[in-house]
């Protein structure tokens, strides 16, 4: 998928020196994969990896780095939450927002709250870099597939549902493993019968993913997975 | 969270020498004592009925068989005295019998072949309500597990003339035989089966009886 | 020892095949461990490949990115150690777990989870993975934890073992109080649940079932009771998790 760049490249200066970069993410393993992407890059400073928004926050009114790329599920304040006081506080400093999980819902309250754009996780370590240059110097950066999507949500006026989509991330393993077939259409029997367990055990976990997010029937959770990019209508599970 | 009352023990096993052997080890603990031995179910019950004291453990051997087998004194204690302990132990158990034994009732499992200070740990976290499993490697939790959600699949589904049809059906009759046993009709009796392969979910005879086994429903060792 | 099972090549001879795994070399060091990296975020791929290559007990054999490309690269490759990321784009880490487990020769598994429930654990634990390290943790952790793994150490902590006994503890006592009350609830009683669950008053529920609304609220007090609920809301909660109604 493309990545596309938007807005003015004004902050020229960006390309001749050095970048400071700010990690924010609790994974302590991707932080590092990040150092030694970055450790790579000449023209790349990684300033620090921390593993919480309130450190982070701190951190760039103190000293403003260019960039902070900041994952979006952080133990105590979320991501989103830590984009908007870094933005207030440090308004010179590029916020790129990282997730593990693809989300459209999770994209348009990234803007909203003044990153620069959003990546999965799942991009290329060339893009990352890319990323980051063209952040520093003022564009915008999103993948091309997720612009129609935003643009959608917008449009719309819903109210983008984060709590909807940190409650996602709640889920086990297993009851992702559920609402994914569920969502692909598979009936409890079937479940059941290709996870190799009860389909009493399917109803257990049903009950449970209803709960956690906060839902009282399957076709809302199954709704939920599809906006929040869990699953998608086409992909076969 | 360990309790600070000295832990009383009902020691149960059909072995006069494991009785002994455990109830030493046990009651040589500052912590602990042996209240009780017993060597069958109805002597253990007997022995229950007797205590005065709170914060006692009963340790039942899953050697007790027959009708009142040692899973039947778990079900029974678990069902009449709900405010003891019950700890399950036994020798190279399989997990087939450790999840039988935990459906019963008990609070946990506790090989005896297991390290000796690894057990008594175990009995005085057992005794407080905690789930213990010392002795089985941490491989057996998977099948562990599967036997207890198997039970439950069994024991929610079926009825429980179903779940005789089943026992019965498990020693290999034929539906006729399983008629003649229950006093039935012989097409009572297929009707009952055809209901339980649905409920199941099973499509053979062999399935539905395999599943049972698996379960704990019917004893291993049944001819499939 | 670089057994090659393949087309028929020679052993320790190398080449590119059609999926997007990417292959490392495959030597003829004895003493190395060959891994195969199952994870789909390249960033992470990247870091823990070149961990694993400064590492002189490890070698990796290839990275895929998928629980798909993984199947076919081990059964490829046959590497000892399979290293998996939880969340993959086409089916969970467990259940390509779940499928290494039942090849042979058997590799050993590492599951690398995002999350830090107990639910995941547990699940892990009762595929067999043979370790459970939480992306928290740092490469260093990975790479040890791998060459441990190679050794023929467990790896599974002793807390980690009492939180999936813990777990265990729970199932049981889900499954016990289940077995206990199913029985005892008659098929009248699930009608009623039904109802209530699909939205009807207690009127309405009686008249569905052409008796009084009197016969309906004592049936339905009985219920709350079997079920040690208070409300409607409880009781549809616990009929749900006991698997006597759906829900939605």
């Amino acid at each position: 998928m493309r990545l596309s760049f938007f807005g003015p490249n004004a902050d020229v200066s960006t390309m001749t020196r050095v970048l400071r970069v700010l990690v924010v993410d609790d994974h302590e393993m991707f932080s590092e994969a990040l150092a030694l992407l970055f450790g790579r890059q000449p023209g790349i400073e990684l300033v620090a990896a921390l593993p919480a928004g309130e450190e982070a926050v701190a951190r760039c009114r103190d000293e403003a780095p260019d960039v902070v790329l900041m994952d979006v599920d952080l133990p105590g304040m979320d991501g989103i939450e830590a984009t908007r006081r870094i933005r207030a506080a440090s308004p010179g400093t590029r916020v790129v927002v990282l997730s593990a999980m693809e989300s459209p819902t999770l994209i348009v309250s990234a803007m909203a709250a003044g990153a620069s754009g959003y990546l999965p996780k799942t991009r290329a370590a060339d893009d990352l870099v890319a990323v980051v240059r063209r952040a520093a110097a003022g564009e915008i950066v999103m993948a091309d597939d997720d612009l129609p999507v935003v643009l959608d949500e917008l449009r719309t006026g819903r109210e983008p549902n984060v709590a909807a989509e940190l409650a996602l991330r709640r889920l086990t393993a297993r009851e992702i493993e559920i609402l994914r077939a569920m969502a692909a259409g598979d009936a409890a029997g079937e479940i059941a019968e290709t996870l190799g367990i009860s389909s009493l055990t399917v109803q257990s976990h049903v009950k449970n993913i209803l709960a956690k997010l906060g839902v009282h029937s399957k076709i809302e959770a199954v709704t939920m997975a599809w906006r929040h990019g869990l699953a998608t209508v086409s992909r076969p599970v | 969270m360990v309790s600070k009352l000295r832990l009383g023990v009902i020691v149960v096993d059909p072995l006069p020498v494991v009785r002994s052997a455990l109830a030493l080890m046990i009651d040589d603990r500052p912590d602990m004592d042996v209240l009780a031995e017993a060597g069958t179910a109805g002597e253990a019950l007997e022995a229950i009925r007797r205590i005065r004291r709170s914060h006692v453990a009963v340790l039942v051997s899953l050697g007790l068989e027959g009708e009142h087998d040692s899973y039947w004194l778990i079900r029974t204690i678990r069902d009449q005295f709900p405010g003891l302990s019950v700890l399950a132990c036994g020798a190279n158990a399989e997990p087939l019998a450790i999840s039988r034994a935990l459906f019963s009732g008990a609070d946990g499992f506790l090989d005896k072949s297991s390290d000796p200070v690894e057990f008594l740990q175990s009995l005085r976290r057992g005794a407080t309500g905690e789930m213990v499993l010392a002795g089985p490697p941490t491989e057996w939790v998977g099948a562990i597990a599967e036997g207890i959600e198997r039970r439950r699949l069994v024991e929610t589904t079926l009825t429980d003339r179903e779940r005789e049809v089943l026992k019965v059906a498990a020693e290999g009759l034929t539906a006729r035989q399983i008629a003649t046993r229950l006093g039935v009709r012989e097409r009572t009796v297929t009707t009952h089966l055809g209901r339980i392969y649905n409920k199941l979910g099973v499509g053979t005879r062999v399935a539905a009886i395999r599943l049972a086994t698996d379960a704990g429903l019917v004893s291993v060792g049944v001819p499939e | 020892m670089a057994t090659w099972v393949g087309d028929g090549l020679p052993a320790g001879l190398m080449e590119r095949r059609q999926t997007s795994a990417v292959l490392g070399t495959v030597a003829a060091d004895v003493a190395s461990a060959r891994v195969l990296i199952v994870a789909d975020q390249p960033v992470l791929r990247n870091v823990i490949r070149t961990a694993c290559g400064a590492s002189q007990h490890l070698e990796v054999a290839a990275e895929v990115a998928s629980g798909r490309e993984a199947l076919g690269a081990y059964r490829f490759l046959f590497p000892d150690l399979v290293l998996i990321d939880v969340s993959l784009p086409d089916m969970s880490g467990l259940e390509v777990a779940r499928r290494l487990r039942r090849e042979v020769p058997r590799p050993k598994i590492l599951v690398l989870s995002g999350r830090t429930d107990d639910e995941t654990l547990f699940e892990s634990i009762r595929v067999g993975v043979d370790g459970y390290l939480e992306k928290t943790a740092g490469v260093r952790e990975v790479v040890a934890a791998l060459e441990r793994l190679a050794a023929g150490e467990r790896l599974i902590t002793p807390e980690q073992e009492r939180s999936a006994i813990e777990e265990l503890g729970r199932l049981v006592r889900r499954a016990r109080e289940a077995s206990d009350i199913v029985p005892s609830i008659a098929p009248r009683e699930i009608e009623i649940l039904e109802h209530l669950g699909s939205g009807l008053t207690i009127r309405q529920v009686a008249n569905r079932l052409g008796v009084s609304t009197r016969t309906v609220e004592a049936r339905v007090a009985k219920l709350y009771r079997k079920l040690d609920a208070s409300n409607r809301v409880q009781a549809l909660a616990k009929a749900a998790d006991l698997g006597l109604i759906e829900l939605g």
